[in-house]
C-alpha cells in the first residue's frame, strides 16, 4: 500500500482525480445514475465509453469528469452497494453492466481493512468528501488489484489544471474552490496517511479473532479483537450477549487495549456466560467486479471500469464461568473435657455454602494431640502429634449444606498420665473438587478441641499401717462343753488312778 | 484271804470306771476340739483384730473388680475388690478377697507404679490369706520366682519379708513406687495371740 505522503507528486494526481470523483460521483451524488452514462449505453455495442480523460476520448460532459471514486449503482447485482472504481481513466458502466460472471475475490488485507473500517455512507460535506478521496487513493494504489489504468499518474498541478475536476462542478461550487483546496485536499492527505498507517498496523494477514474472558474476581468481562499477529484491533463494533449476569453495557467498540465490561453476577456463586460478536470486520479480501464481457474479443468493453467492494465478516467468542463454592466449616466435638479414661470422642462437622448435590472428594478429619492446652492457629504446629485421620464420605445437600460425624476416636486409659493435661483437636479439610474450593478448618478451634485432664488420685501424706490380722472369737459360741467335759472326765479318771495307787501302796 | 479279796474287789470296778472316764473324756475332748474347729469355719466367729467402723468402711468405697487374685503355688485363688486407705490404715473389711488399695501406688496404671493388694490372714482358721504365710516358719509361704496373677496381669515374685506392724508405715522398701511392681500385704499369724508382723511379698510384672 502506498501512501499519499510518501509519494506526494504522484498522489497529487490521484487526489485530484479522487477529488473529481468525489465531487462528481461520490456515493451520495452518484445515485441516481445520470448523465452521459445513460447515453453511453445507448451506443452499444459500438460504445467505447465516455470519460473526461482526454487521452481516451472527450465524450461526455465535463461534470462527469471522472468515475474515479465510489458510487452506488442503482441497478444490477450491485444495486445499493458501495463500490469503488479501480481503473484510472476508464469509464464506469451502469450498475447492470456487472453480473456474477465478473465477480472474483482478491486477497488484499490492508485494502480490505480500509474499506471495512472507513467505507461508510456519508454526505458531501468537505470533511466527508475527504474520506472517500482517501479511500479511493488506497483503492487505486493497491498493488493487489489488477488495475487497467489508462491515465498516468500526474502531478497535482497537472490535474487541477486539466481534467479530473473542474471548477464548474456543482459540488465544487457548493464547497467553494478555496475550501476545497484548503480543507478537503489536506484532510484527504491526512486521512489517507492515517488509513495506511492503521492498515499496516492492524490488517495482519487479514484474519481477526474475537476474544472474551470472564474475571470473577473483578466481576468483569474482558473483550478483545486481535489480528493474526495478536495485535489489538481498535474501532470495530461488537455486541455482548450475557447470561447469568447483568453487563454494564452490551455495545462495545474494540480498543487498542482489551475492553473491560463490568458484570453484576446474578448469584453469589456466579454461573455466567458471555459471548461477543464483532461485525463488519474485513475478511482480508475484497470482491472485484469486472464488467460484462470484460475480455470478449467481439465485444469491446475494455474501456469500462472494474469496481471493488468490501467484504465483511463477523468474529465471535464466548466464555463461561462457573463460580466456585467456598464451603464454610463449623464443628463440635462430642465432649470438650475428659477427666476419666478410657474414653471416646467424635466430631460433628457441618459444611455450609457447598456446591449443592456435589460430592466433596477426599474430605478428611485429622486428629492431633498436644501436651497441655492447644492454641488456635491457621497451620498445624510441628510438634503436634497426628493421632488419626478419618475419611468420611461427604456429599453436599441440595440446600448447600453437609453434615457428617467422624467415627469414634478411642482414647486409651493411659493416654494421659494422672495429674497431667493433654489436648486433642480435630481439623476438617478437603482439597478443591468440582465446584467446591478447598477448605480447611483452623487448627485448635475451641469447638473442635478436647481437653483431657486426669486428676491425680488423692494420696495420704504418710504411709499406712496394714491391719490384715483376724482371729477366731471363741466366746461367741459359748462354752465348749465337750471340751470341758472331756477334760473333767479325764481329770476324774486321773484322780481315780492316783487314788487307787495310793490306797494300794498304803495297804501294802 | 478276806483282805486280799477286799483289796481286789474294788480294783476292778475302779479300773472300769477309770477306763470309762478316760474313754468318755477322750471322746468329749475330741468332740470339743472338733466343735472348736468347726466354729472357725463360720465367718461370724472370725473377728478382725481392729475392725473398721461403719463410717470407715463407707469411706473405703469398696468396689468389686473384675478378675481374680491367684498365687497357684500356694493354692490361692480368690476374688478382688478395691478399697481406699482410710485414717492411715489399710484394713480390708472382708476376709476372703484381696483388696487393691486405691490411693497408694498407681493401681489404675500398673505399668507406671506399684500396685498394693492386702488380704487378711486369720489366726486359728484357714482362709485365703493364710495360704500366703507359714506360721511355723514365721515367713511368707511364697517363694521367689513363683507367679502371681492379678486380674489380667502376671507377675513373678521377687522377694518376701516380714515387717513389724508398727514399723511398716515407715519402711521405704514397702512403699517404693516403681513401674510394674506388685506388693502383697497380709499379717503373719502366730500360734497364739494377735499378729505382730506383716508379711510383704513383692513381685514384678512379667
Amino acid at each position: 500500500m502506498r501512501h499519499l505522503r510518501r509519494r506526494l507528486p504522484v498522489v497529487g494526481t490521484t487526489i485530484a482525480l479522487i477529488a473529481g470523483s468525489t465531487l462528481l460521483a461520490s456515493p451520495a451524488t452518484a445515485a441516481p445514475e445520470l448523465g452521459p452514462q445513460l447515453s453511453a449505453y445507448e451506443g452499444e455495442p459500438d460504445f467505447t465509453g465516455v470519460t473526461t480523460n482526454p487521452e481516451t476520448d472527450n465524450q461526455g460532459g465535463i461534470d462527469n469528469a471522472t468515475m474515479y471514486g465510489a458510487y452506488i449503482p442503482s441497478s444490477g447485482v450491485l444495486s445499493g452497494n458501495r463500490v469503488w472504481c479501480i481503473d484510472r481513466g476508464l469509464t464506469q458502466p451502469m450498475g447492470n453492466g456487472y453480473d456474477e460472471g465478473g465477480k472474483s475475490s482478491v486477497e488484499a488485507p490492508e485494502l480490505a481493512y480500509i474499506l471495512a473500517k472507513w467505507d461508510e455512507p456519508r454526505s458531501d460535506q468537505a470533511s466527508q468528501m475527504a474520506h472517500d478521496m482517501a479511500i479511493s487513493e488506497h483503492v487505486h494504489s493497491s498493488e493487489e488489484i489488477d488495475h487497467r489504468d489508462i491515465l498516468d499518474d500526474r502531478s497535482l498541478e497537472e490535474v487541477t489544471d486539466g481534467i479530473g475536476w473542474n471548477e464548474d462542478s456543482q459540488n465544487l461550487k457548493d464547497i467553494g474552490a478555496e475550501k476545497f483546496s484548503d480543507d478537503v485536499l489536506p484532510d484527504a492527505y491526512d486521512l489517507s496517511a492515517l488509513m495506511g498507517d492503521e492498515a499496516a498496523k492492524y490488517a495482519g494477514n487479514g484474519t481477526y479473532e474475537a476474544e472474551v474472558s470472564i474475571d470473577a474476581d473483578s466481576s468483569t468481562a474482558t473483550v478483545s479483537l486481535v489480528n493474526s499477529e495478536g495485535v489489538e484491533v481498535p474501532g470495530f463494533e461488537g455486541e455482548l450477549s450475557v447470561d447469568g449476569a447483568e453487563a454494564e453495557t452490551t455495545d462495545i467498540t474494540s480498543g487498542e487495549e482489551p475492553v473491560e465490561v463490568s458484570l453484576d453476577f446474578a448469584d453469589d456463586v456466579p454461573d455466567a456466560s458471555v459471548s461477543v460478536t464483532f461485525s463488519g470486520l474485513p475478511t482480508g479480501s475484497v470482491t472485484q467486479w469486472d464488467p460484462k464481457d470484460f475480455d470478449a474479443d467481439d465485444y469491446d468493453r475494455t474501456s469500462l471500469q472494474g469496481v471493488i467492494e468490501g467484504q465483511e465478516t463477523t468474529a465471535e467468542a464466548s466464555d463461561s464461568y462457573q463460580g466456585l463454592y467456598t464451603p464454610e466449616v463449623s464443628s463440635q466435638v462430642s465432649v470438650n473435657e475428659i477427666t476419666d479414661l478410657p474414653a471416646t470422642v467424635t466430631d460433628k462437622v457441618r459444611l455450609d455454602h457447598c456446591a449443592p448435590g456435589e460430592t466433596i472428594d477426599d474430605a478428611k478429619v485429622d486428629v492431633y494431640a498436644e501436651d497441655g492446652t492447644i492454641a488456635q492457629s491457621k497451620s498445624v504446629p510441628e510438634d503436634a502429634e497426628l493421632l488419626e485421620t478419618f475419611t468420611p464420605d461427604v456429599t453436599c445437600g441440595e440446600d448447600g449444606t453437609a453434615d457428617f460425624e467422624t467415627e469414634k476416636l478411642a482414647l486409651d486409659a493411659d493416654f494421659v498420665e494422672p495429674g497431667k493435661e493433654k489436648s486433642v483437636t480435630f481439623v476438617a479439610s478437603a482439597p478443591a473438587s468440582g465446584s467446591n474450593e478447598a477448605f480447611s478448618h483452623e487448627y485448635g478451634v475451641p469447638s473442635e478441641t478436647v481437653a483431657i485432664t486426669i486428676p491425680e488420685a488423692e494420696k495420704p501424706d504418710d504411709h499406712p499401717v496394714v491391719k490384715t490380722g483376724a482371729y477366731v472369737d471363741s466366746t461367741d459360741g459359748g462354752p465348749n462343753w465337750n471340751l470341758v467335759g472331756g477334760i473333767g472326765l479325764l481329770t476324774a479318771a486321773g484322780a481315780l488312778i492316783i487314788g487307787a495307787l495310793r490306797r494300794r501302796t498304803t495297804r501294802g | 484271804m478276806t483282805p486280799r479279796i477286799l483289796r481286789s474287789w474294788w480294783s476292778f470296778p475302779v479300773t472300769v470306771v477309770i477306763i470309762a472316764l478316760i474313754c468318755a473324756g477322750a471322746w468329749m475332748l475330741v468332740q470339743g476340739f472338733s466343735d472348736e474347729q468347726s466354729t472357725v469355719e463360720d465367718d461370724a466367729q472370725i473377728q478382725l483384730e481392729e475392725p473398721p467402723d461403719k463410717a470407715e468402711v463407707e469411706d473405703m468405697q469398696i468396689e468389686a473388680l473384675d478378675g481374680d487374685f491367684q498365687v497357684p503355688s500356694v493354692g490361692l485363688d480368690t476374688g478382688l475388690e478395691s478399697m481406699t486407705e482410710v485414717n492411715g490404715a489399710i484394713n480390708p473389711p472382708g476376709l476372703h478377697n484381696g483388696y487393691v488399695v486405691r490411693n497408694h501406688g498407681t493401681p489404675d496404671h500398673p505399668e507406671r507404679g506399684t500396685t498394693y493388694v492386702a488380704i487378711h490372714s486369720v489366726q486359728g482358721a484357714e482362709l485365703p490369706g493364710n495360704t500366703l504365710i507359714d506360721v511355723d516358719a514365721g515367713t511368707a509361704a511364697v517363694e521367689t520366682g513363683e507367679s502371681v496373677t492379678l486380674q489380667d496381669r502376671d507377675y513373678t515374685v521377687t522377694d518376701s519379708y516380714t515387717v513389724s506392724k508398727t514399723d511398716i508405715s515407715g519402711d521405704d522398701r514397702v512403699w517404693a513406687d516403681e513401674p510394674g511392681r506388685l506388693v502383697i500385704l497380709t499379717c503373719l499369724q502366730r500360734a497364739s495371740g494377735r499378729s505382730a508382723d506383716n508379711v510383704v511379698i513383692e513381685a514384678v510384672a512379667n
